[in-house]
């Protein structure tokens, strides 16, 4: 799931300025569970606009598919046409996609933290750099790219105090927590497999994939 | 191979005046090994001539993962060598150092830069004496069995701030850190 951080109202007016015709879109997946672009964050941003004129406010399942976008923005099409600005309540892609499929101003009205695992709600953590070079399979399935602020791939680093972490002193090291997990299985000679650099040629922005037509 | 006559490291994590280090490292013994630190405003290769002037003994470079690419790490080595110092201490660098504002580097792990630097050592970029040492933490399982992995790899030091690694004595240096005025 995509983490997303809700900027400051006023900020996101500041952006908008300029358009008196206002369109708020959520986001009903990743930003929803958030609760940054869910109905009620979607309700709070159009009392934001309240001196504007909101033409529409609209919920996209997953407003980062130009497919989805494309579809729920007929629903309002005719508001869509007048609008001079869009607000969205999305990550980062979510508002790219929207400025793709409309063509219209779109405000960002979040900030993108992270690709999290969901705990519950409000608790969200970052556990995947989504490096594309991946060793979990012989990390214990810790990802040390990721839990380590250093992404140490061979650690732990020479800054372990104890068993803690140099950085989150409260944390345990990454690597003490592997060599644990693998002491437990009986695995400790996998402990120092040596991982290679990774290979920026391939792993750099900005990321693609796209399938081959058969 | 490198080797040190010494186990005990005087280092100067940053230099902020190239007068100030000078005088301070006028006071070290010349047994002892010096190691000049990357976190400071200047270079340590900057000055490396001023400190041949009052020190006789071997003098490493720290070099930091911290701030570099790998790119700039086999520069930072080979440029060590042809400068004059007598090897590297290579490691990962304190994260939050310089305030923790920019962003950190980390391209390469220690492990990763050890086998870079043994790799140009092997052909001939850098002196076969050039000595490559790796810092490393102690007292607990992974530490220790990565710093077994350093030397069996082909390190021929780590150095350690406190305490050993059961077995690694001879291979182990001991830093010392120098206090500047």
């Amino acid at each position: 799931m995509i983490v997303t951080r809700k900027k400051d109202p006023e900020t996101v007016k500041e952006y908008a300025s300029g358009a008196d015709k206002i369109i708020i879109v959520g986001c009903s997946e990743c930003a929803a569970v958030c609760r940054t672009g869910g109905s009620e964050q979607v309700r709070e941003m159009a009392d934001v606009f309240a001196d504007r004129k909101v033409l529409a406010t609209i919920s996209i399942e997953s407003p980062c598919d130009k497919r989805v976008s494309a579809r729920d923005f007929k629903r309002i099409e005719e508001e869509l046409s007048g609008a001079e600005a869009l607000i969205a309540l999305t990550c980062g892609s979510g508002a790219q996609a929207i400025a793709e499929v409309t063509g219209k101003r779109v405000v960002a009205a979040l900030d993108t933290d992270f690709v999290g695992m969901v705990e519950r709600l409000g608790r969200f953590f970052e556990r995947c750099s989504h490096c594309g070079d991946c060793i979990l399979n012989e990390t214990a399935l810790l990802c040390p790219v990721t839990l380590c602020p250093k992404g140490v791939r061979n650690g732990p680093c020479e800054g372990m105090r104890g068993s803690r972490c140099e950085v989150y002193e409260d944390r345990d090291c990454v690597w003490h927590t592997i060599y644990s997990r693998l002491e437990e299985r009986g695995e400790l000679d996998g402990f120092t497999a040596y991982h290679g650099p990774v290979d920026w040629t391939e792993c750099h922005s900005p990321k693609e994939a796209v399938w081959e037509r058969s | 191979m490198g080797a040190l006559l010494t186990d005990r490291l005087a280092y100067v994590a940053s230099i902020e005046s190239i007068d100030a280090t000078a005088a301070a490292l006028a006071r070290i013994p010349n047994e002892k090994t010096l190691i000049l630190g990357e976190y400071g405003p200047i270079s340590p290769l900057a000055v490396l001539d001023r400190v041949r002037k009052s020190f006789d003994g071997a003098v490493l470079l720290e070099i930091i993962a911290k701030n570099k690419n790998r790119d700039l790490i086999k520069s930072a080595i080979l440029t060590s060598a042809a400068c004059g110092f007598d090897g590297v201490l290579l490691a990962s660098g304190v994260f939050t150092a310089g305030g923790g504002t920019a962003k950190p580097v980390y391209d390469l792990d220690p492990a990763q830069m050890l086998k870079l630097a043994l790799d140009l050592r092997k052909h001939g970029a850098v002196p076969e004496s050039f000595v490559i040492a790796v810092r490393s933490a102690s007292g607990n399982g992974p530490a220790e069995l990565r710093a077994r992995w350093y030397i069996g790899e082909g390190a021929d030091y780590i150095a350690l701030e406190k305490g050993s690694i059961p077995g690694l004595e001879p291979k182990t240096l001991l830093v010392e850190p120098v206090t500047q005025a």
